[in-house]
């Protein structure tokens, strides 16, 4: 039995990487963490060169595992001409309407989302595009259409996930907390989004806008006690909300919505995944991975393995999740470098966000969870 | 932060191994300058959650580095009871260590110097800042292990030329501290202007012992 050295790294927004920006990284440093490779401006600035992944052997993050649902990786064939529609290799998923569909790349190197409106034998037609008209450019064989069920791939996520509502404003970070119980306020990952096959089409909301009632033209299935503590994600403005009551057509949620909603919401699964902070503590819900660099075209956040995520890590944006004004990075990437060369095993890394006026006021006694 | 403790226990020994926790690194205190009272508390608090962390990881000799405001928050003087009180845990456990963040804070003609360490806020470090971070953070984290290591070692503090070498050393390596015993403690010099300084008096010191010497010989 041998030692695996860990270190834990505990931070505010300073240690989030709050603005500190990924291009300012020299490129000594970059080729220092990533190694040489071929990497020369090591992060593409490009986007034909996105989405960029690259991992590090030798510095795993405890990472928990999100809200998810399984799914199965098809070749895309062929695309048509309006590009609007796409043949996958394979046989027929069964893939209902107004599921989501994430595209690993395409030749403008974009991973993008798509929502499916019809499908036929072997294709999935007509989309509704969340963010684009089209998908970009040609697509071939390399790009992936992610499909729901079969083997799930362990999701990688975010580790800050303390936060609460003080907010800053648009694209400004929030603050960390510990006090606030652990949210996965959306699920999927950057590699391969993942989601419910249901989905609804709102009908309704009442004044307060927390109350939402389906539309009875839905054909999903009514809602159960399964929905219950579970997390809604609204297509239409981004928004991620608890359920806390239901009815077989109606959903309450905690807190008010920001607008008044249309489109359609999807509940998530927690199957095997991080819903609380006490899930924290088991390891069936948590991964150790590899530290990874992974930047996206439509990312505005640079992900360290274990830090924020980003739009295609989540089919919409959350308002929960902070965000900056480009990829940025933290002094996990420095650390881990220096500290792995003095150590003989691999290293895992534990990275823990709280709130930067959190320790004087508030922590007495035992550590919060 | 206890759960995600206990899941990396459990994950590394599902692996076949044990958990080793060699070091916890802290960024806090930010915002804590913002009033007397939590400055005040800050210490104790910083104790307690060094301890408790360690107690549930099961080893009272985790290095815990400690790193604390840098820009924003309070004042410099707030800032500056915040690193004493770090520095006090510092003073009071081997295991422990702190980094001073506050790096290029100085202000030269109403302007801050060196701003590529902070980001365009002012506040938050930049990329660089980031990358000095990590480094302050393993220069601490590499002198609490050697404090732990070699306890008895620094009982006694080495000769003024020895400290003249030492300081020497970490100019020439590019280190932002350097740590040895002396005066009853630890002397801990931070940046390149105290190491100058403390080897200007180093030096001083030799100079007198020389001179002690060379009368002591005339005379004899």
């Amino acid at each position: 039995m041998a030692e695996t050295p860990v270190i834990v790294v505990i931070g505010s927004s300073n240690e989030a990487g709050f603005l500190a920006l990924l291009d300012d990284v020299p490129i000594g440093d970059m080729v220092r963490w990533v190694g040489a490779g071929g990497l020369h401006p090591p992060i593409p600035s490009i986007s034909e060169q996105r989405p960029y992944e690259v991992r590090i052997p030798g510095t795993r993050m405890l990472t928990p595992i999100r809200p998810h649902s399984t799914n199965v990786e098809r070749a895309i064939a062929g695309v048509d001409g309006g590009r609007g529609t796409l043949d996958y290799a394979g046989a027929r998923v069964d893939v209902p309407v107004d599921s989501w569909l994430y595209i690993r790349k395409n030749a403008s190197g974009q991973a993008k989302l798509r929502r499916v409106l019809s499908q036929e034998s072997a294709s999935i037609a007509n989309w509704m595009f969340y963010r684009d008209a089209l998908l970009g450019g040609d697509v071939g064989t390399e790009h992936r259409v992610v499909i729901d069920e079969s083997a799930c791939p362990l999701t990688r996520a975010a580790n800050w996930l303390f936060y609460r509502d003080a907010l800053l404003g648009g694209g400004q970070g929030r603050d960390l907390s510990l006090f606030e119980s652990l949210t996965m306020d959306a699920f999927g990952s950057w590699g391969t989004v993942h989601f419910l096959l249901d989905s609804y089409t709102i009908g309704s909301v009442d004044l307060a806008r927390t109350k939402i009632t389906r539309s009875p033209t839905s054909t999903a299935p009514s809602f159960t006690e399964a929905v219950m503590g579970r997390d809604v994600m609204f297509f239409a403005n981004d928004s991620v909300r608890r359920v806390v009551s239901f009815t077989e057509n109606s959903i309450t949620v905690d807190k008010m919505l920001d607008a008044v909603l249309t489109g359609g919401f999807c509940i998530m699964t927690g199957e095997n995944a991080c819903e609380t902070l006490a899930d924290l503590a088991n390891p069936s819900k948590c991964v150790l991975q590899d530290f990874t660099f992974y930047l996206d075209q439509n990312a505005p956040v640079f992900l360290t393995g274990t830090d924020f995520p980003n739009y295609d890590a989540t089919p919409f944006q959350n308002p929960h999740i902070a965000y900056f004004a480009g990829p940025t990075i933290n002094s996990i990437a420095e650390l881990q470098f220096q500290v792995r060369s003095e150590l003989s095993s691999p290293l895992v890394v534990v990275e823990v966000g709280i709130s930067a006026s959190m320790i004087s006021p508030f922590l007495q006694g035992a550590i919060p969870g | 932060m206890a759960n995600e403790i206990t899941a990396t226990k459990l994950l590394i020994e599902a692996e076949g191994n044990t958990a080793k926790f060699v070091g916890i690194f802290i960024n806090l205190f930010d915002n804590d300058p913002a009033d007397a009272q939590r400055v005040e508390r800050l210490g104790a608090n910083t104790e307690q959650l060094r301890d408790a962390l360690r107690a549930h990881i099961g080893d009272s000799t985790v290095p815990f580095v400690m790193s604390g405001p840098s820009r924003y928050g309070g004042t410099a003087e707030q800032r500056q009871v915040i690193y004493d009180h770090l520095r006090g845990l510092e003073a009071a456990d081997v295991a422990s260590g702190v980094f001073d963040a506050r790096m290029n804070t100085e202000i030269s003609g109403g302007v801050f110097v060196y701003p590529e360490d902070y980001a365009f806020d002012g506040l938050h470090f930049s990329a660089l800042g980031q990358v000095k971070k990590a480094r302050g953070y393993f220069d601490t984290w590499k002198l609490v292990l050697e404090r732990i290591a070699a306890p008895a070692a620094a009982a006694s503090p080495p000769s003024p030329t020895e400290f003249v070498a030492r300081i020497d050393a970490a100019i020439l390596n590019g280190l932002d501290v350097v740590s040895f015993p002396g005066n009853g403690g630890q002397i801990v010099l931070r940046g390149l202007d105290e190491m100058m300084r403390a080897r200007e008096q180093y030096a001083i010191l030799i100079q007198r012992k020389s001179g002690v010497r060379r009368t002591l010989a005339r005379f004899n």
